[in-house]
């Protein structure tokens, strides 16, 4: 049998449903640079579940994995929608991330032969992520049990434009005419249940939420004129075509607490898409994804590696939150995946945040703003413990309440307690830092008078109350959990401890900016959160008095009270593992010994820089570093920040390839759950903050670039107080160019001095290339 | 391997005349029941005359222990091993020792042999504890994290769908441990002190992983995940006492050359317990 080519689509003039779509054969031809494209070519079941994450789509709303079109046992097809929670069954119960009814759930056969990509022969499979704009497309040449051959083409994306609406377009090529079947499969969770047999409404298990979805379907069958609309049940069960059949299908949804509201969200969306048509949805979509990139688009020149993973964060960033939705956050894994439930942890506050604070402020506005609606309960989960103020939950969902279940069945059966709900605290820290850094990079006052200042106060008000004064005068917090986990119930974490400080201290400043400029709105809120002079005055006096712990003969932060007594391991000896360390060392010798899953001292270093001198900075790293085992997606990427703004480039270079290859590569073994998000975001830290150089203060935005050998320029945009900035740094020579594109002058700290940054007129800075260990 | 109809099953028992050897029958017999299998004996003769002679007696023998015995002629492991291929062999059962004692690798030169070269899954019994086995009801299968060794593991798969028997996967995390370079290949967890996030994800992913899609376990099956921290010989051996394993199920990478196989090796020093070993791969 000679081997079957298919024809691409756009290719015949007369094929109009699909005029405007770049044609398969062009964009696979370009598909070479893979820093604009993620690519597959093989099929491999076992990988599946992890490509499945890695070619996720996304608008914040939805989020689709890159399943195959025609699913097998060992896909994990899911539509997400963003704020779909409901609750898992235990024990123990929890709420968690529920997946809506599928975008997408025809199947096909052929006179009667059912195509599969696990029956017959695959001829070629190839998946392509398009970055640039936001479209996966699939190209599956398959031989069937029979012999003959088939071929699929198909793309989907999920509207950045209309966020309800999910397109796909398959195009099916036979080397024989064929009676095709089509069936739909799965249509709907199976977690979900449908509100009554006719309405598309389905509601969680809990019954606290409910999604509706909707679809409609355009047939072409070979060169005649494309069918008119038809909604799935009344799909023709089988047709005769001699070479083609193509078929667009447009998934709407609409989520809310009652019928009517989803009902008329998923309908609107679908009569939008309807309208629009493939093409206008794909220049609109495409549009906003070009956009999306003006404005962050970070190019490397010199390192293809770093580049691609870099395009591979951004790009994830992107598709994972919706402006203007303040129900919803950003979870652990986005929408890419069941792990994590779906869960809000601090990764959104502190690793994704600064991403979208400098890039689109809209986005970080929305996720503020979530948190301000979880305000309440983040108030009575304090309450609850008995303090005063504002302690977030751990792990939020829709509510705020805390999600962190307060037990977990462990693989022998046995009952382990979860304590990090109740003792990692240093959550409240994160919320205000994201908020407080939002107001320095917008300046964005109904948020601060409406929102933030409320946040950063309940915040503060918290730590003022937690701190308990001790007979040596100082205030201590004891019995929490910091940022490295392999150490519970621990006293006086430095993190929780600076971070408190800070956050108490923003707090008055929160309090005096209000005071002096909006009074009005400061009676207010002081009438509302009960607040006297008394208690702020309490707050200074915590503030100035909390206890730090600095050793001043080494120059070493302890990480927590006891922890210079625990037994020293020399972690190189266990370099080449490929579990983490307290796999190896079990849970109790961890406990006992220096040995820290994370970042922690670290992570203090890269959000308060100033807390300590560059000297005493380049000790402590020394010392943590040595020490931490890297069990978290997010210790990598804070690693490799610091390291770049020690000048460490070697070792920053390592550290962000690390971080790189946790979802590029599943180097963690664990991305098949959904991506990293915290780590994505952390990239982009590493590369921005590190190796940019930019640390953001009160004055405004200073730059001390440093860039990593064989990176011969990094250019990235930023977001300033309505401005527009581009960024150029060059290694040889080492140079740093500062353009304001749009917006009023500024000062920049660059090169040495403050300098007014002005339109049209960059201000160029030489600086010094540092070499490894200077 | 296509499952073969309970009534075309066999297990073949590889019966050298010696009373260590004979232990393996009562063994063959309860997971014969268990498959709803036959079990077929199979004595090798060196030679016409010892054909005719200690034939004559095992064949007395078996007939009053209630088996059917065949008789051939040969070199042992020849013979037995082409015998293993016969259709309806679900597995072959044989006695770490017989005749040839060889106590040092605690597998003798002819049992060695076969394990080497048969496609079937081979049960090795102790004979010193063949009177404690209570039948296979839970096989405990250490993996590697490599879907090349997990794709050999599918006639075990299919075997204890036929046995209705438990799967518990065991992977052993050891401090020296390389990454597999196989793609696909899985690692430890990375966040086990998040038991209610990590852990529950990467056993469901580990499962599907190496058990449902390289080694097709059937869905009927229940099978489970374990993580075990140290040497890896001793860590399957003291699972599989403290779990009360029934059998563990090794995949064979190499023809028991000397310094290659120490897994299967050290397991076998160290415990009682039965062994399943497959064929794998050899690299």
């Amino acid at each position: 049998m000679p081997d079957f080519q298919p024809r691409h689509p756009a290719a015949d003039p007369r094929d109009e449903m699909f005029e405007g779509i770049p044609d398969f054969g062009s964009v696979w031809a370009e598909a070479s640079d893979r820093t604009w494209f993620l690519r597959e070519d093989d099929y491999e079941p076992a990988l599946e579940h992890d490509l499945e994450s890695r070619f996720s789509v996304g608008n914040g709303f939805l989020g689709i994995r890159g399943s195959l079109d025609l699913p097998t046992e060992a896909s994990r097809p899911r539509t997400y929608v963003a704020g779909l929670f409901g609750l898992r069954p235990g024990p123990p119960a929890l709420s968690a991330l529920t997946p809506a009814p599928q975008a997408f759930g025809l199947r096909f056969s052929f006179d009667g032969e059912e195509l599969n990509i696990g029956r017959g022969v695959v001829k070629e499979h190839s998946r392509l992520l398009d970055y640039c704009s936001g479209v996966l497309r699939s190209i599956w040449r398959h031989q069937l049990p029979s012999g003959r051959i088939v071929s699929l083409e198909s793309l989907r994306f999920a509207a950045l434009a209309k966020p309800e609406l999910a397109v796909q377009l398959l195009r099916l090529q036979m080397d024989a005419p064929s009676g095709v079947g089509i069936f739909v499969y799965e249509v709907n969770s199976s977690i979900l249940i449908p509100l009554t047999d006719a309405s598309p409404v389905w509601q969680t298990s809990d019954g606290t939420t409910l999604v509706s979805c909707m679809r409609l379907v355009r047939l072409q069958v070979d060169t005649a004129p494309p069918s008119s609309w038809i909604e799935p049940p009344g799909l023709p069960e089988s047709l005769r075509c001699a070479h083609e059949l193509s078929i667009l299908q447009l998934t709407s949804y609409g989520i809310g607490d009652e019928p009517p509201a989803a009902m008329e969200q998923a309908r609107t969306a679908l009569r939008n898409g309807r309208l629009s048509g493939l093409q206008g949805l794909y220049e609109s979509h495409s549009r906003h994804w070009r956009e999306r990139w003006q404005n962050s688009d970070v190019v490397i020149k010199g390192d293809e590696q770093a580049q691609e993973a870099l395009r591979f964060a951004v790009y994830h960033l992107n598709s994972s939150v919706r402006p203007g939705d303040p129900t919803v956050s950003v979870a652990a894994r986005g929408l890419t995946g069941d792990g994590y439930l779906g869960h809000v942890f601090w990764d959104t506050d502190l690793f994704m945040l600064p991403f979208y604070t400098f890039t689109w402020p809209a986005a970080t506005r929305s996720l503020l703003e979530y948190r301000f609606r979880t305000l309440p309960a983040a108030l009575a989960k304090a309450h609850k413990l008995g303090f005063r103020g504002a302690l977030y939950a751990w792990e939020s969902t829709d509510t705020g309440e805390e999600a962190t279940p307060p037990y977990a069945i462990g693989p022998h059966g046995e009952v382990i307690a979860i304590r990090n709900g109740d003792l990692e605290q240093h959550i409240s820290a994160a919320v205000a830092y994201g908020a407080w850094q939002y107001w320095q990079a917008t300046r964005d006052i109904p948020f601060f008078l409406n929102a933030g200042a409320e946040m950063l106060l309940e915040t503060a008000r918290f730590w003022a109350s937690r701190a308990q004064r001790e007979k040596d005068g100082l205030y201590h917090i004891r019995g929490v959990i910091g940022p490295d986990e392999y150490h519970e119930d621990i006293d006086d974490n430095a993190y929780t401890n600076y971070m408190a400080r800070w956050n108490i201290e923003r707090g008055l400043d929160a309090a005096r900016l209000l005071s002096r400029r909006w009074p009005g709105r400061w009676q207010e809120l002081l009438a509302k959160l009960a607040l006297s002079k008394e208690e702020l005055d309490d707050w200074r006096t915590v503030a100035g008095s909390i206890y730090l712990p600095l050793d001043p003969t080494s120059g070493l932060i302890e990480q927590f009270s006891g922890y210079f007594g625990l037994e020293d391991i020399d972690m190189a000896s266990y370099e080449a593992r490929t579990a983490p360390m307290d796999v190896l060392l079990g849970p109790e010798r961890t406990r006992r010994s220096q040995v820290i899953k994370q970042a922690d001292v670290i992570m203090l270093l890269a959000l308060l820089p100033d807390a300590s001198s560059p000297e005493l900075s380049e000790k402590n790293f020394e010392y943590y570093e040595a020490r931490c085992g890297h069990g978290s997606s997010l210790s990598p990427p804070i690693h490799s920040l610091v390291a770049a703004r020690l000048g460490r480039l070697d070792l920053a270079g390592r550290y962000f390839h690390q971080t790189a290859a946790i979802d590029l590569s599943d180097s963690m073994g664990n991305s098949a759950a959904g991506l990293h998000m915290g780590a994505l975001g952390g990239l982009w830290q590493a590369t921005v903050f590190g190796f940019g150089g930019l640390t953001v203060g009160e004055r405004g935005l200073a730059f001390a670039p440093h860039l990593p050998a064989g990176w011969r320029r990094l250019r990235f945009p930023l977001r300033w107080r309505g401005r527009q900035l581009a960024v150029d740094i060059s290694n040889e020579p080492c140079q740093v160019e500062i353009s304001l594109l749009q917006g009023l002058p500024m000062s920049v700290h660059v090169g040495n001095s403050w300098q007014q940054l002005r339109k049209g007129q960059p201000l160029t800075a030489s600086f010094r290339c540092r070499e490894e260990g200077t | 391997m296509t499952r073969p109809a309970a009534a075309s099953r066999k297990v073949l028992v590889a019966w050298d005349g010696s009373l260590a050897a004979a232990t393996a029958l009562p063994v063959a017999k309860l997971v014969a029941r268990q498959l709803g299998a036959q079990v077929e004996a199979l004595y090798v003769a060196s030679d016409a005359q010892d054909r005719e002679e200690r034939g004559s007696l095992l064949l007395r023998e078996a007939k009053r222990l209630g088996f059917g015995l065949r008789l051939a002629t040969g070199d042992a492991a020849n013979e037995i091993v082409r015998w293993t291929e016969e259709p309806g062999i679900v597995l072959v059962a044989l006695t770490t020792h017989g005749r040839d004692l060889e106590v040092a690798y605690r597998l003798g030169g002819v049992a060695g042999r076969i394990v080497a070269r048969t496609t079937r899954p081979v049960l090795i019994v102790k004979p010193e504890s063949a009177n404690t086995v209570r039948g296979l009801k839970r096989l405990l299968v250490p993996v590697d994290g490599t879907p090349k060794t997990a794709a050999a593991l599918h006639p075990v798969m299919e075997l204890a769908a036929a046995l209705g028997a438990a799967i518990d996967l065991l992977y052993v995390a050891a401090p020296d441990q390389k990454a597999p370079e196989e793609r696909g290949s899985v690692t430890a967890p990375r966040y086990v002190d998040q038991p209610q996030h990590e852990w529950p994800e990467w056993a469901a992913e580990v499962v599907h992983r190496l058990a449902t899609c390289c080694a097709g376990c059937p869905e009927e099956v229940p099978v489970r995940i374990f993580l075990a921290q140290g040497e890896v010989g001793d860590e399957i051996a003291r699972f599989a006492m403290d779990n009360q394993e029934d059998a563990i199920v090794l995949v064979r990478r190499s023809r028991f050359q000397p310094e290659r196989a120490k897994v299967i090796r050290s397991v076998l020093r160290q415990t009682s317990c039965l062994m399943i070993i497959v064929g794998g791969e050899e690299t």
